[in-house]
This record gives structure tokens, C-alpha cells and sequence, in this order.
């Protein structure tokens, strides 16, 4: 399997990177699937009403959309520490490449927060139709240049030094390759999927029948329209990943995926079937959804080691990063970590049981 | 150029999680207050002040952090990446404190009104200690980079956190951060509908009680100039013109604000009004502009002091580019290599871009046309050969006599507006004349380590 010849304190980093990595994509899928979902909510109500069920799904979402901004953002600076500590040159390299445009990133998103904010505002509410649809549009566009900007500094993080040097010298200020378009579908429409496990979550004592298909229709749409979206990455990608991605090891981990995926969908067929959120099938969709996410975020990997370690720079990298290890500092962080784990479980327990207890 | 850029980023982003650290104290004293006499009124303040907290903080002040960092990398990822390499731990630890931070402010945020005064207390603690130990983290790989101390010699992360600079910044900053958020709060206070004028009064009263601490500051501030290294205090006593004018902006602002705070506070019918407090305001600002052009500034011509020049060269580099060149191996061509009517003025662009770019521009702000213009051509050849002598506060040249020749005359094509005919030097006496500058000048720099 890739990776697993690395010295065992780089596997610890790329270990914490990857399960930081899937807390960043959960918590951005909450954020670019809600988005998705109350654009086309919004647009929809431009030619047509919605039923209660949208209203409460719509209801929700906004609520806590710009928490789970927040937390995505708070998420996302724990494994940008670890690529950092793991491929310091190639990310550094595609920042610097991409200059204004990457760091566009910023001013777009702070602009999209204090939007979400107006979304649920009561103010917005009372605005046309048609300047609600604007903002929620707006807001998805923002999303998606962010989600883009990832997915193309990460794909120019793995470009040759001859392709670095060609961008340089053009002056470029987008990377666009034939990966670029359904890699970014394969995030973008996926986002859907865990978003309806989420949602089912929040609306669960309160689900109607209608909401239940609502949400399993969002689901399906997710899980079917990522699976389309991987084949059409598969087309694009390189060769040499593809072989990667076909050797026993790593074709396990697209297989376990793939299970997981697949419990995911007959949960949300069962449920959709019945009308109702049963506990234990809500459970299966959500363990489904946790064992494919990691998957694929092992997956996105393949994809980086078949490119980087080709480069000059690679074994350079790797003893770095070995090096940078003993330095001192993790007894803290694990002591503050698992602190930290624990006040934030108490916060949360305490709060829920008062909320309980004034409802 | 670019440095300029992450100092404006910085000031702007440094103010506003002042604001949140002080903002999480300044709501512990107001909650307390409410459950221990029943202060509905401190209740109210507290409830509307919080709003203004997570608007600002977790949305711009979050979001400026990041912008930091991304910032940092596009002038220095030898720089971060250094950073990163040693202290990863620690600013994994400051990212657990940011999840608290995250965690205790939103449910304070969305459920405040149904919990309890024990538990809202709570939450502001969690809030607040989680606000002040991410300033904790960060002030010490950022005091580092001035002040690595011990760390020089044994390499320890803990000799590097714990350095000479490490309590003093800490400590003045908590007060900055204490200052920042009762002159916002007083803002937030006169800009609320909901509040008389009477109430305005008793609560803009209260919250200047924070900055009381204030008057500690100029012994905070005196020990940090005390703990730095002799050269970097020499900037701010007077050796750097702008460094000095800042120090004094930072002082006379902080000055200024002390003075209205102790008027205020012992004058009980004094109050401030919304224009004041937004003045004062932007006196804070100022003083958070003035010391962290200061922090920035005394650090040259380091990012990590004895380690790593401002332009990202180390110290042990600059004689190997001497002899090899330092843009041999540049695998990056010109933008626009056509613009430059010789070989040589090619090679002067990328020297500029490899060695001076971080800090000047050509032509524009603090542009190398304008800082050496008037010299001769021979002055700028013995200038920059020993650079470091000419301003201390610059790093040695690092590069071969051919790679100085070319930056010289690319000086002087700009400052003749970009001549269409430029010749290249041939002349081997002055390549040797250069050499010889440059062994006289040296490869270390004016305020390198004396040897161990
Ligand atoms: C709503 C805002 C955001 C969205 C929609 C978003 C989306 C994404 C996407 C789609 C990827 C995967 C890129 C790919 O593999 O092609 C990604 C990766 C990543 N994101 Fe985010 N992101 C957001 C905000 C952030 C922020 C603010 C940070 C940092 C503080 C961050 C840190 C990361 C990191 C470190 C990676 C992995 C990069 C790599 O491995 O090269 N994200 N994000």
C-alpha cells in the first residue's frame, strides 16, 4: 500500500493529517451542501412554494450554517499544519504560484460568513423573492470558488517543476487540467450525502414522511452523483495512478468504500421507502458515510504519493519531516488535546441538559 | 514589498484578537457581576456585547488568523516552514485551545438565554482562557523568532518558547487586549438603542475599570526593551528613523488613552460618548500599528534571529552563494524576460527578486531606485557589497561579484527610465574590484552571533 514505506514518524503525521483532513471534509460538506440546498431552494421559490418539509430542512440549515462555517474553518487549520509538516515544498510552491488568486480565498469567505449571518436574518426575510435567491446563490458561488481554489492548489501542488516553471513564467493565474472539473464534482456533489445524514440528525424527532424522502432524495443524489463523478475522475486522472489505485492494497480500500457507500444508499432506499427515521437505519447510513469519507480521503493521497515522489525533492521532504519530529512539544499537545476533548464533551453535555430542561 | 503586506494583515489581525482576548475577561467580570448581585443590567450588556464579539472575532478575527498564514507563506515559507518544523506541537496545542474557543463561544452564542448564571459563567471562563491561551501559544514561537535565546545553543523547544522576550510581550499584550476591549465595549455601549442614558454611564464606568491595568505598561514596556538584544533596541532608541517614530506613535497613543482613562475614572460624572470611544479607538489601533511595526522591525535583518536572514537566506548560505551564485540553480525564468535589454540586466532582476524583493521595490514604495539613486556607480558597488554594513539593519550580500554587477546596473537602468540600449560591463577590474569590497565586508552580518 502507498505510503507504508515511510518511516513510522512521517506515517503518525500523514495518520493526523488524514483524520483532520476528514473532520475538515465533514464539517465543509455540512457548510457546501447546505449552500447547494438553499440556493436551489431559493431559486425554486422564485416560480413555486414550498412544502412544510423543505421549510423546516431550509429552516435548519440556515439556523446553523454559519456555525458549521466556523467549525470548518477551526477544522481546516489542524491538517494544514500536517501538510505543511509533510509536503512543505510542493504546497508552499502551488501557494505561491497561485498568489492572488489563492489568497482571493480569504476576503471571499469572510464576505460568505457575514452573509450566512444576513441569510437567517430576519431583515433578509423580509426583502423580494429574488434578493433572497441572490444572496443564497451568491453565498453557493462563494463556496464553490473556495472548494475550487482548494482542488486547484492541491493539483498544482502535484504538477512537474517543468509545469511550475511554465506557470511562473506565463504569469498564470489559474491552474485548470482535465482533473480539475470532476475531482471538484466528485467533492461538491458527495458534500450532499453527508449533509442528509446531518440534517437527519437535527430533524430527527420531528421528521414527517415527506421530510424523510426529502432527505433521502438529497442522499441519494449525493452518493449516486459522486459514484458518477468518480468514473468521470477516473477518465482523467494520470496513468500511473490509476495503476496505483489498482494494486491489491489500495483496491481494498476503494472496495471498503465502496461497502460503505452502498450501506449508506439501502439505508436511505429503506428509509425512503417507509416514510420514517429509524434509529438503527439512520445509524447504518451514518456509519456507512464514516467508513467511505475516510476511504476516499485515503484515496486523494494515491493520488498525491504517485506524484510526489518522483520529484527531486521527495526523499529531501521525507527525512525533514523525520527530523522535525524530535523536537519536543507532543506531550503537551496530547495532554491539552485530550483536556480539551473533555471540557468541550462536558460544554456540550451541560448545555444540552439545560436547553432540555427549559423546553 | 510583500512584507509591508503581512505588517498591514498583521496590525489589523493582532487588534482584533486583542479584542476577543480582553472581550472574553471583560464578560467574565460583567457575568459575575449579574450572578453575584443580580445585575440585570451587566446581564443585558453582557448579552448584547457578545453578539458584537462573535460577529467581529469569529468571523474577520478567524478568518485575518488564517490570512496570516497564508500571508507568511507567500513572504517566507522558509520562514513558516521553519516555524512549523519546530514548534508543530505547540500550534497543534493552540488549534485544541481554537476548538474550545469555537465550542464554548457558539453555545454561548445560540443558547445564553435559557442556561443558567452558573453555567453562562462557565462558558465565559472556558471562553476566555481559551482566547488568552491561543495568545499564550503564539507569543511564544513569535517571541522566538526575535529572542530565540537558549534554543541557539541546545535547540530545545522549550529554551526557544520560554525566551528572553517571552513574558514581557505576553504580559503587555494581555493588557493591550484588556485596554482594546473596554474601549470597544464602550463604543458597543453608546451605539445600543436599549440602553438609557444613565445606564451608558454606570456601564462605560465599569468597563474602564479594565483599563486601570494600563498603567502597568510603561514597566511591561520598559522590560521588554530591557530583555532586547542591543542592536534591536538601538532602532527604537533612535538608530532607525522609522522604527523610533513608531515606537513613539505606539507610546504617545497608549499614553493618551491611559491619560482619558484615568480622568474618567476619577471623575465619576465624566462619560464618554460614542464619537470619543470610537476616537480612542483608533488611538488603540494606532498604538497596536505602532507596536507591531516595532515587533516586526527589530527583528531585522532576521526572521529568526542568528538563523535565517529577512530574505530567506541563512547564515551559512551566504558564503557558499558567494562562491556559486545565488540564482545558479533558480529553476524560475523571468516574467517578461524581453523587457531587459541584456544578459546582465536579466541576471540583476533575478538577483533583485531572489534577494531584495521581500522588502523593496524598484521603483515604488521603498524602491531601490529612490534609496540609492543618488549614488555613484561605484558607491553602489562598495553599498551593497557590504550591506550590512551600510545599514545594519540589512543581511549581507549573498551572491558572486557578476550577480552584484548585475543588480548595480539594473539600479541604474531603472533610475535611467529603462534606456532601450543598456551595455554590459566588461571590464574584469571592476568584477575584482567588487570581490575585493566583499572580502573586506565579510560574510557575517552586523549583528551575527559572536562566536561561541
Ligand atoms: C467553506 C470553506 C471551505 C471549503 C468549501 C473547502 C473545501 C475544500 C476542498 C474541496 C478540499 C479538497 C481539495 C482537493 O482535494 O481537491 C479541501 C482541502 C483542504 N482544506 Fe478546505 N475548504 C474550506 C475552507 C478551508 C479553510 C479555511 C482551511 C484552513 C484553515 C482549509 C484547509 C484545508 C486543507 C489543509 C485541505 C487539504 C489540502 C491539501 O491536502 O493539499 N479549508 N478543502
Amino acid at each position: 500500500m502507498f505510503a507504508l514505506d515511510l518511516p513510522t514518524e512521517n506515517l503518525l503525521y500523514l495518520v493526523l493529517y488524514l483524520v483532520t483532513l476528514v473532520l475538515h471534509v465533514v464539517a465543509m460538506n455540512y457548510v457546501v451542501g447546505g449552500a447547494m440546498v438553499l440556493a436551489g431552494a431559493a431559486v425554486y421559490r422564485l416560480v413555486g412554494n414550498y412544502c412544510d418539509a423543505t421549510r423546516s430542512i431550509v429552516a435548519v440549515i440556515k439556523d446553523w450554517l454559519p456555525l458549521a462555517l466556523g467549525v470548518t474553518i477551526t477544522l481546516g487549520v489542524a491538517p494544514i499544519l500536517f501538510v505543511q509538516m509533510l509536503y512543505k515544498h510542493a504546497f508552499y510552491t502551488a501557494n505561491l504560484l497561485l498568489f492572488h488568486r489563492w489568497m482571493a480565498i480569504l476576503p471571499v469567505l469572510i464576505v460568505a460568513f457575514y452573509l450566512l449571518y444576513l441569510q437567517k436574518s430576519e431583515w433578509l426575510e423580509r426583502r423580494a423573492q429574488v434578493v433572497r435567491a441572490a444572496v443564497a446563490v451568491g453565498v453557493l458561488a462563494m463556496f464553490l470558488f473556495v472548494a475550487w481554489s482548494w482542488s486547484e492548489n492541491h493539483l498544482l501542488s502535484l504538477a512537474s517543476q517543468q509545469q511550475w516553471t511554465e506557470h511562473y513564467a506565463q504569469g498564470r493565474m489559474w491552474y485548470l487540467t482535465s482533473e480539475t472539473f470532476p475531482r471538484l464534482s466528485l467533492w461538491m456533489i458527495g458534500s450532499l450525502a453527508t449533509l442528509s445524514v446531518i440534517v437527519a440528525w437535527q430533524l430527527r424527532s420531528q421528521a414527517s414522511s415527506t421530510t424523510v424522502h426529502r432527505l433521502a432524495l438529497i442522499g441519494l443524489c449525493g452518493a449516486i452523483g459522486s459514484v458518477v463523478a468518480a468514473g468521470w475522475y477516473w477518465l482523467a486522472l494520470p496513468g500511473a495512478v490509476r495503476t496505483a489505485i489498482g494494486e491489491s492494497a489500495n483496491l481494498v480500500v476503494v472496495i471498503v468504500g465502496g461497502l460503505g457507500l452502498a450501506a449508506f444508499v439501502a439505508a436511505w432506499v429503506k428509509m425512503a421507502r417507509s416514510g420514517r427515521m429509524e434509529a438503527r437505519l439512520l445509524w447504518l447510513a451514518t456509519v456507512g458515510l464514516a467508513i467511505a469519507i475516510p476511504c476516499a480521503t485515503l484515496l486523494r493521497e494515491v493520488r498525491r504519493y504517485v506524484a510526489l515522489t518522483e520529484v527531486d525533492h521527495w526523499q529531501p521532504a521525507v527525512a525533514a519531516t523525520q527530523e522535525s519530529a524530535q523536537f519536543g512539544g507532543f506531550g503537551v499537545f496530547l495532554l491539552f488535546f485530550v483536556a480539551n476533548v473533555l471540557v468541550i464533551g462536558w460544554i456540550i453535555r451541560r448545555v444540552s441538559q439545560q436547553v432540555k430542561h427549559a423546553s | 514589498m510583500k512584507g509591508m503586506v503581512i505588517g498591514g494583515l498583521g496590525i489589523f489581525h493582532v487588534f482584533l484578537a486583542q479584542f476577543a482576548i480582553g472581550g472574553g475577561m471583560l464578560l467574565c467580570y460583567f457575568q459575575w457581576r449579574d450572578n453575584r448581585y443580580g445585575d440585570t443590567l451587566a446581564r443585558r450588556f453582557v448579552d448584547g456585547y457578545f453578539r458584537w464579539l462573535v460577529l467581529v472575532s469569529f468571523v474577520t478575527g478567524a478568518l485575518t488568523g488564517v490570512a496570516m498564514w497564508f500571508t507568511t507563506i507567500q513572504v517566507s515559507p522558509r520562514t513558516i516552514g521553519m516555524m512549523v518544523d519546530e514548534f508543530h506541537w505547540l500550534w497543534a496545542t493552540e488549534w485544541t485551545f481554537f476548538c474550545l474557543e469555537v465550542a464554548s463561544g457558539y453555545a454561548f452564542y445560540r443558547y445564553a438565554k435559557v442556561l443558567d448564571g452558573r453555567t453562562r459563567l462557565a462558558l465565559l471562563v472556558l471562553y476566555a482562557i481559551a482566547a488568552w491561551m491561543s495568545l499564550f501559544w503564539i507569543n511564544g514561537i513569535l517571541s522566538w523568532q526575535l529572542t530565540p535565546g537558549g534554543w541557539l545553543d541546545d535547540g530545545s523547544v522549550w529554551s526557544g518558547f520560554f525566551n528572553a522576550t517571552f513574558w514581557p510581550s505576553l504580559i503587555y499584550r494581555t493588557l493591550a487586549s484588556m485596554a482594546i476591549a473596554a474601549l470597544v465595549a464602550a463604543v458597543v455601549v453608546n451605539l445600543a438603542p436599549s440602553f438609557d442614558q444613565e445606564e451608558k454611564l454606570t456601564l462605560v464606568r465599569r468597563v474602564f475599570w479594565f483599563l486601570a491595568p494600563m498603567a502597568l505598561m510603561p514597566i511591561i514596556g520598559g522590560w521588554f526593551l530591557a530583555v532586547l538584544p542591543e542592536d534591536s533596541r538601538g532602532w527604537v532608541m533612535g538608530g532607525s528613523i522609522a522604527m523610533t517614530l513608531f515606537f513613539a506613535l505606539g507610546a504617545a497613543s497608549s499614553l493618551l488613552i491611559g491619560a482619558y482613562a484615568f480622568a474618567m475614572l476619577v471623575k465619576p460624572r465624566l462619560f464618554v460618548n460614542g464619537a470619543t470611544a470610537a476616537l480612542l479607538c483608533a488611538l488603540a489601533f494606532g498604538a497596536t500599528a505602532g507596536g507591531e511595526f516595532v515587533r516586526e522591525g527589530v527583528r531585522k535583518p532576521y526572521t529568526v534571529r542568528h538563523t535565517l536572514y529577512s530574505n530567506s537566506i541563512t547564515e551559512d548560505e551566504v558564503a557558499h552563494f558567494r562562491e556559486v551564485g545565488s540564482v545558479t540553480n533558480d529553476p524560475y525564468p523571468l516574467v517578461a524576460p524581453e523587457q531587459y535589454p541584456s544578459d546582465q540586466l536579466g541576471l540583476g532582476a533575478k538577483v533583485f527578486r531572489m534577494q531584495c524583493g521581500i522588502c523593496h521595490t524598484i521603483d515604488g514604495a521603498n524602491g531601490l531606485v529612490h534609496l540609492a539613486g543618488t549614488w555613484s556607480v561605484d558607491q553602489l558597488r562598495l553599498n551593497i557589497a557590504q550591506l550590512q554594513h551600510t545599514k545594519p539593519f540589512m543581511p549581507p550580500f549573498a551572491g558572486t561579484p557578476e550577480e552584484l554587477e548585475a543588480l548595480v546596473q539594473l539600479i541604474r537602468w531603472e533610475g535611467e527610465h529603462r534606456p532601450e540600449q543598456w551595455g554590459e560591463t566588461s571590464d574584469p577590474a571592476v568584477l575584482e574590484g567588487i570581490a575585493e569590497y566583499m572580502k573586506a565586508a565579510g560574510t557575517q552580518s552586523m549583528v551575527s552571533r559572536p562566536e561561541q
